[in-house]
C-alpha cells in the first residue's frame, strides 16, 4: 500500500476525511443522555437535600439552642394539621403518572388555587416512565417536585420520623433548616406505589445563593397539599 | 429552539464531525466511536447548562478533553479486555484512502489506548505538550515519551515512506 509520505496531522486528517457520521442522530443522543444525566443529578440533590435538612432538623429539635433544659417550652407555631379521616380504605396503586414534567409548575399554581406572579418563572424539568422532575422559581425562589415510582423503603425513615397514615401512605416532612446559607423545608408523601416530594427554598438556588426572604415561600401545609395532591397519577 | 438550548444544539451540529473523527481515531470502529461522541455531547450538555458554573470559556476544546478523558476512563475500564496489537494481520492489496484508513486503522490499534490519545490531541487537535498533559493528567515528561514511542511504533507498522513523522 501506499501511505502518503506527510506529518500525522496530515495523515491523520487524511485517513478520516471520508468518515461521514450522522451528526443530528449523534447530536440527539447525546442530548438525550444528557437530559438524563441532569435528572438524576437533580433527584440526587433533591434526596440528599431531604437527608442533610432532615438531620439538620432533628438536630435543632433534640437541643433547643441556649435554652434551659428544665424550663418549659413555649408552644412552637407550626402550620395547623392535616385533617385525618378515621378509617380511610386504603388507597388504590397509581396506574401511571398524568402530568408532564413541563406542566407540574402550572400544576402546583391548580393545587394551591394560586394565579402566576411576576416572580414565577420556569426550569429545567424532565421526566419518563417511572419520574418526574420539575425546578422552578415561585415567587422568584427555587421549588422543586420531585415524583418516582416505588415505595417505602425502611433505611428512607432510619434517621428521620415518618408518619404512617390511616390510608396506608407514608409522610416525611422535613425542616426549615439552613445548609449552605439557604434555608429550606420539604414534604415527601409516599402513596399509590410512587413517593412525591415537595421542596421549597428561600433562595433561586438551593445553595450559596442570597436569601431572598426569611423563609421559604411554600408553607408546611401547602407543601403537604403538593405532595399530597391525586392530581399527579393516571 | 432558543436560548442556552438552542445554543448548544448549533454547536453540537458544528463540532459532532471533528469529535466522530477523534473518536473514530482513538476507538477504531464505528459504534464504540458512536457511544463516545454521546457520552461526550451528554457531559458536556451537563456542563453548557449548570445554573452554578459560569459559561464554557473555549467549548471546542473542552469538548474535545471530555472526549479524550471519557475515552481513557472507559479504557481503565475495559482494560482486561483489551490489549496492544503485537503482530498485525495482513491485508489484501488495496489501494486508496480506504487502504490507509485501515491500515492506519490497525497501527493505532497497536498502540496503547492512552498513547493514542496523546497522538490524537496532540497532532488532530494541534495541542502543546504542556496542553497535552494537563488534558490527559500525567506530566509533560510523560506526554514526550509517549509520544516518541507512538510515532516509532507508527513508522515500524507503516513503514519507510513515513520517515518524516514528526516529533
Amino acid at each position: 500500500m501506499t501511505v502518503p509520505d506527510s506529518g500525522v496531522d496530515l495523515l491523520l486528517r487524511r485517513a478520516t476525511d471520508d468518515l461521514r457520521p450522522d451528526v443530528e442522530h449523534l447530536v440527539a443522543g447525546g442530548i438525550t443522555r444528557g437530559r438524563t444525566r441532569r435528572r438524576r443529578a437533580r433527584i440526587g440533590t433533591a434526596v440528599a437535600a431531604v437527608a442533610v435538612f432532615g438531620v439538620i432538623g432533628a438536630a435543632a429539635a433534640a437541643v433547643p439552642l441556649g435554652g434551659d433544659p428544665d424550663a418549659v417550652q413555649a408552644p412552637i407555631a407550626t402550620d395547623p394539621p392535616v385533617p385525618e379521616t378515621p378509617s380511610v380504605a386504603p388507597l388504590e396503586p397509581a396506574q401511571g403518572l398524568a402530568v408532564p414534567a413541563d406542566e407540574i409548575q402550572e400544576t402546583v399554581n391548580l393545587i394551591l388555587d394560586r394565579s402566576p406572579a411576576a416572580g414565577d418563572r420556569p426550569g429545567e424539568s424532565g421526566g419518563d416512565e417511572r419520574s418526574r422532575t420539575a425546578h422552578f422559581l415561585y415567587d422568584g425562589m427555587l421549588t422543586t417536585v420531585v415524583i418516582e415510582k416505588g415505595t417505602l423503603t425502611m433505611a428512607q425513615c432510619a434517621e428521620q420520623t415518618c408518619e404512617e397514615l390511616p390510608d396506608g401512605s407514608t409522610r416525611l416532612e422535613w425542616g426549615p433548616g439552613t445548609a449552605d446559607g439557604v434555608t429550606a423545608h420539604g414534604v415527601t408523601w409516599w402513596r399509590r406505589g410512587y413517593s412525591v416530594s415537595a421542596l421549597s427554598y428561600n433562595a433561586a438556588e438551593g445553595k450559596e445563593s442570597p436569601p431572598l426572604a426569611p423563609e421559604p415561600p411554600l408553607s408546611k401545609e401547602q407543601l403537604r397539599l403538593v405532595a399530597g395532591s391525586d392530581v399527579w397519577f393516571g | 429552539m432558543s436560548g442556552k438550548h438552542g445554543d448548544f444544539e448549533e454547536f453540537a451540529l458544528a463540532r459532532t464531525p471533528a469529535l466522530y473523527r477523534a473518536a473514530w481515531l482513538l476507538c477504531g470502529e464505528h459504534h464504540r466511536s458512536e457511544d463516545l461522541v454521546q457520552e461526550t455531547l451528554a457531559k458536556l450538555f451537563v456542563r453548557w447548562h449548570s445554573r452554578l458554573r459560569g459559561p464554557i470559556d473555549n467549548p471546542a476544546g473542552y469538548a474535545h478533553t471530555t472526549l479524550v478523558r471519557t475515552f481513557i476512563s472507559a479504557q481503565r475500564r475495559r482494560s482486561n479486555h483489551e490489549r496492544p496489537t503485537e503482530h498485525l494481520p495482513e491485508r489484501a492489496a488495496g489501494g486508496g484512502e480506504i487502504d490507509v484508513q485501515l491500515t492506519l486503522r490497525d497501527a493505532l490499534a497497536s498502540l496503547e489506548p492512552l498513547d493514542r490519545a496523546v497522538l490524537v490531541l496532540r497532532y488532530l487537535d494541534d495541542r502543546s505538550v504542556a496542553e497535552t498533559a494537563e488534558a490527559i493528567g500525567v506530566s509533560p515528561g510523560a506526554v514526550r515519551n509517549r509520544t516518541m514511542r507512538a510515532l516509532e511504533r507508527l513508522r515500524g507498522q507503516l513503514g519507510t515512506s513515513l520517515t518524516d513523522l514528526k516529533s
